[in-house]
């Protein structure tokens, strides 16, 4: 199952509709990596709405999506966790806390959106 | 001795009678059948005398009481004499339900049949004076019997006794985790009482979900009402605020009074990275700053 990543004006979403393997997680971070110098994005959506599951390699690999991107000049939110993910990862001992989180790929959207246009006003 | 199979599905089974325990409760059902009208007139008056009992009975019609009492005797017939044991067992049964769900407690069942034994125990010592030579027998009998009902009505008694408990305390539960939405992406949960682990995973969980429901970016915990806030407490607190987290969600605890807080740090369980506040009016307005913060948080531009 690959992941696509789309781009809506300088900012990537990838939907992540179902589990992914190991290898299926390193995919999209090469994607993702690959695409950020392409298109010039300054943001990348993580649509995790479609997960039943974050295990703790795909936890650590979303920690090192954010850090490699962020290198690229590229800020990473990851949305659409379900309770019952949320509440697991919580108890597994997970430690996400390097990644801005948004409730759905929307807000999420949204709150990239301004950050690209607060960044702009200040170079401005 | 266990009458049932299977205690989850209280399957019935027969009693394990001793060779000596036939003769016994044939003896006893002998002097009870003779004996009738005293025994049931000394049940009357036990039932009007223990007020529980009497508010219960007072709630059956006569008609339908001696229709229950023909068939209890049927049914006791068709064990004793019989060996049938299952349907009679499958009224008691029945019975410790119903004295279960109208309420009865467990002193007024026992002083039931306690009086029952008893009024035997008179009959027979008459019957022995009058040189019945089974009346011991009888008394014997009668033990074993009532061994076999009571163990059967005490079991449903108990076990429907224990579903009101679970239920009740699920009621109790879904009040003590309330999530009051007072702001259009703002929920507040006041905790009251003691929060341990069963209660801490509940509020999480009810927060959790709530912030999806209902759309939240924010929420405020607020534990003036908790008693005690200790090192596990805030444990399960800072597990709450990430896991809220990661559905996009700031959360916020607020209520820490001044002598938990300073227990808290010097027990070293300090709630590090958490966004807390005095109290709750404290915890709204920081929200409320957070969320105009946010792009499409606070009134659209």
């Amino acid at each position: 199952m690959t992941v696509p990543v789309l781009s809506l004006d300088g900012i990537l979403i990838a939907p992540v509709q179902t589990e992914l393997s190991d290898e299926g997680w390193v995919r999209l971070r090469e994607e993702l990596l690959r695409k950020v110098g392409d298109r010039k994005a300054s943001g990348a959506v993580l649509d995790l709405s479609g997960l039943e599951l974050v295990d703790s390699y795909a936890g650590r690999v979303l920690v090192g999506i954010a850090q490699a991107l962020s290198l690229r000049g590229a800020h990473t939110v990851i949305a659409g966790l379900h309770p019952d993910v949320a509440f697991t990862m919580v108890h597994l001992g997970m430690d996400l806390r390097g990644i801005e989180t948004a409730l759905d790929l929307e807000d999420a959207y949204v709150r990239l959106r301004r950050r690209r246009r607060q960044a702009g006003r200040g170079h401005g | 001795m266990s009458l049932f199979r299977d205690a989850q599905r209280a399957t019935l089974v027969s009693p394990d009678l001793d060779p000596s325990d036939l003769p016994r409760l044939q003896a006893f059902w002998k002097l009870s059948q003779k004996y009738d009208d005293r025994l049931q007139a000394s049940i009357r008056e036990i039932s009007a005398s223990v007020p529980g009992l009497a508010a219960i009975v007072d709630q059956i019609a006569p008609e339908q009481q001696e229709a229950e009492r023909a068939e209890s005797l049927r049914l006791q017939d068709a064990a004793i004499n019989q060996g049938d044991w299952v349907p009679y067992l499958r009224r008691m049964h029945d019975l410790g339900t119903q004295y279960a769900q109208l309420g009865m407690s467990f002193s007024d069942w026992m002083s039931l049949a306690h009086g029952w034994l008893m009024a035997i125990v008179d009959i027979a010592r008459d019957a022995y004076d009058q040189g019945d030579p089974a009346a011991m027998d009888a008394v014997q009998g009668a033990n074993r019997f009532a061994g076999i009902a009571m163990a059967a009505i005490g079991e449903s008694y108990l076990a429907t006794k224990e579903e009101v408990i679970v239920r009740q305390q699920e009621a109790i539960s879904e009040l003590s985790t309330p999530v009051l939405q007072v702001a259009d992406h703002l929920l507040v949960m006041p905790m009251v009482g003691g929060i341990d682990t069963h209660r801490a995973r509940e509020l999480t969980e009810t927060m959790l979900h709530a912030i999806r429901d209902r759309r939240a970016h924010a929420v405020v915990i607020d534990v003036t009402g908790v008693p005690i806030v200790d090192s596990r407490v805030a444990t399960h607190l800072l597990q709450a605020v990430e896991a809220g987290r990661l559905m996009g969600a700031r959360v916020i605890v607020t209520g820490i009074s001044a002598e938990i807080a300073m227990t808290m740090v010097s027990m070293g369980a300090n709630l590090p990275g958490v966004p807390t506040a005095g109290d709750l009016q404290a915890g709204l307005e920081l929200a409320q700053r957070y969320l105009a913060d946010l792009p499409g948080g606070g009134p659209e531009t």
